[in-house]
């Protein structure tokens, strides 16, 4: 440490004081940057209904997708977005749920040092390999199987299945172990049999923790697009069946906004899509924060 | 080991020469105890001295933590519970239990009475509903909860989570309670609350109870037993062995000089 500083050391208050300003500053930055990121997908996301004078209606529930001619119906991507999010998390749950009880109830030594890690391994792998096996092996797979082309929902549902499993299965692994043990005596000291204390009593506990944990997966899901765009089909229309072309929010964002004109109807729509996306993140995280409420004034009761 | 058996009519429970061990300590050395029916039998004695160990061994709670074995007889009506092809389930249904941290389930009031009849297999509703007033009435929690038997138990004090939870231990009709320091947890008031109630059922049930409260024992025991380093000392009726210990180790601990 230079000598100058160290013959004049800061008072404590003046410590107090600098460290106040710092990690406030921080927290400000943080906030600027939130509020800078709505502000413009806001502001550029209603152009397509300020300056180009498109209905809001016509957006939401059109189905003809053609920017270059007009279109600007955004159902199909709606819909192909709740789709893969609902399908993907439909297939995580009972994965992650059925890894978290062996993790915590059944075997813990197994589970903690092999299970566990192996499917934190998940996280680290990139979504452009994830798209990858999904092209090399499930639309193959998909195509054999029941024909046609083999992109469609259902592929991109099973990879994103594979792609949130380790967020969904890590946080319900933390609720279900943070259940108090006394509720597993309580209910052994009952009579209950090892299964009839998970499912009434551990899994009923953890249930708040469980939803929140699926609830983070969909975000995830609903938001992820490269390796979906692989897989999707990328066919802006409406989505008849679960084996067909379809399109997302994601995939239709990452396809178009290179190629088209700042400012113009092309992109302004594409900007819409994204405050679509936005909104639908900012409804996903009001509902883990209603969960969390909800749980803490019950106990707090 | 100076002794003063029940009577042999009224045997609820009965240990021989149980031993239990975690790895390679010798936790519990040749309990022999015999417990009254309709009698409370409090277990005394320094913290890690085997007592709740004893405890877990009566309902077979041990049974689930690894490497703990267990040798010897437990005698419940008669017949020897501790065997390798035992039904624990039906064990603890008789025999229940109750802990030191109240652990109301995070289910209704209602659900956390019915939870164990239902697991049993009890699906009458009307009957349900007999089970759950009749054990919150022996709990004496029926006039604080009977108009809300549908909100959090959570929500409930501690001194209520404590008597729900033996209501919850008296739906299944047991012959037995056994009550893990019930009190610890507690502030004085809810503490003889449970202390009186626990008399009153007395006449309905056999109990066994862990506490470091000698005042508790004194007030609510009919027989004490002492434990110290995994032994048992002594066994006698509660006045006998406050007032006229035979082993020193024992006035030694009632006076405080160690434990």
């Amino acid at each position: 440490m230079p000598k100058a500083l160290r013959r004049k050391p800061l008072g404590k208050r003046q410590l107090e004081l600098v460290g106040k300003i710092t990690t406030a500053a921080c927290g400000a930055v943080v906030i600027l940057l939130v509020f800078t990121i709505i502000f413009l997908v806001v502001s550029r996301g209603l152009r397509t209904f300020t300056v180009d004078g498109q209905s809001l209606w016509a957006f939401l529930s059109g189905t003809s997708w053609l920017p270059e001619g007009g279109g600007i119906g955004a159902l199909p991507m709606i819909v192909g977005s709740f789709a893969v999010t609902l399908l993907s998390t439909l297939f995580t749950a009972p994965l992650a749920i059925g890894a978290g009880i062996f993790i915590v109830e059944i075997s813990p030594r197994f589970g903690r040092r092999v299970l566990q890690p192996v499917i934190e391994l998940l996280v680290g792998i990139p979504s452009v390999v994830y798209g990858l096996i999904g092209l090399l092996v499930i639309v193959p797979f998909m195509r054999d199987t029941f024909g046609g082309t083999g992109y469609g929902i259902l592929s991109a549902s099973l990879v994103l299945m594979v792609m949130i499993l380790p967020t969904v299965a890590s946080l319900s692994t933390d609720a279900i172990s943070s259940v108090p043990d006394g509720y597993r005596l309580g209910a052994k000291s009952l009579g209950a049999t090892r299964w009839q204390m998970i499912h009434r009593v551990v899994l009923r506990s953890a249930l708040p923790g469980i939803l929140t944990a699926l609830v983070l997966g969909m975000a995830r899901a609903f938001g992820e697009a490269l390796a979906v765009q692989m897989i999707v089909g990328n066919s802006a229309v409406m989505p008849t069946s679960l084996l067909t072309p379809a399109s997302t929010l994601t995939s239709i964002l990452t396809m178009g906004m290179g190629n088209t004109v700042t400012g113009s109807l092309q992109n302004d729509v594409l900007w819409s899509l994204a405050l679509v996306l936005l909104a639908m993140s900012l409804v996903f995280i009001l509902i883990v924060h209603l969960i969390g409420s909800r749980n803490k004034t019950e106990a707090a009761q | 080991m100076p002794m003063q058996p029940a009577p042999t009519d009224r045997r609820a429970l009965q240990t021989e020469n149980l031993n239990v061990y975690y790895r390679d300590n010798h936790a519990l050395k040749d309990a022999n105890l015999i417990f009254a029916r309709n009698e409370i039998t409090a277990l005394i004695g320094a913290s890690g001295c085997g007592k709740s160990t004893f405890l877990r061994c009566l309902n077979l709670m041990n049974r689930q933590i690894p490497h703990c074995r267990i040798e010897g007889r437990i005698l419940f009506e008669g017949t020897d519970i501790n065997t390798a092809d035992e039904d624990v389930y039906k064990v603890r249904r008789h025999i229940g239990m109750v802990f030191q941290r109240p652990n109301p389930f995070y289910k209704s009031i209602y659900d956390n009475i019915a939870f164990a009849p239902r697991q049993h297999g009890i699906r009458d509703k009307a009957e349900l509903d007999e089970l759950v007033e009749s054990s919150l009435r022996q709990a004496a929690l029926w006039k604080e909860v009977s108009g809300k038997l549908d909100t959090t138990a959570l929500a409930l004090s501690g001194g209520q989570q404590q008597r729900l939870c033996i209501a919850r231990a008296l739906a299944l009709k047991p012959e037995v309670l056994l009550l893990d320091e019930p009190c610890s947890a507690l502030d004085p008031r809810s503490t003889r609350y449970i202390e009186s109630l626990l008399t009153e059922l007395k006449d309905a049930y056999t109990m066994v109870i862990v506490t470091h409260n000698l005042q508790q024992a004194w007030r609510i025991a009919d027989r004490t037993a002492f434990f110290l380093l995994g032994e048992v000392v002594e066994y006698n009726a509660t006045t006998a062995l406050f007032t006229e210990p035979v082993d020193t180790r024992t006035s030694d601990y009632l006076s405080g000089r160690f434990g």
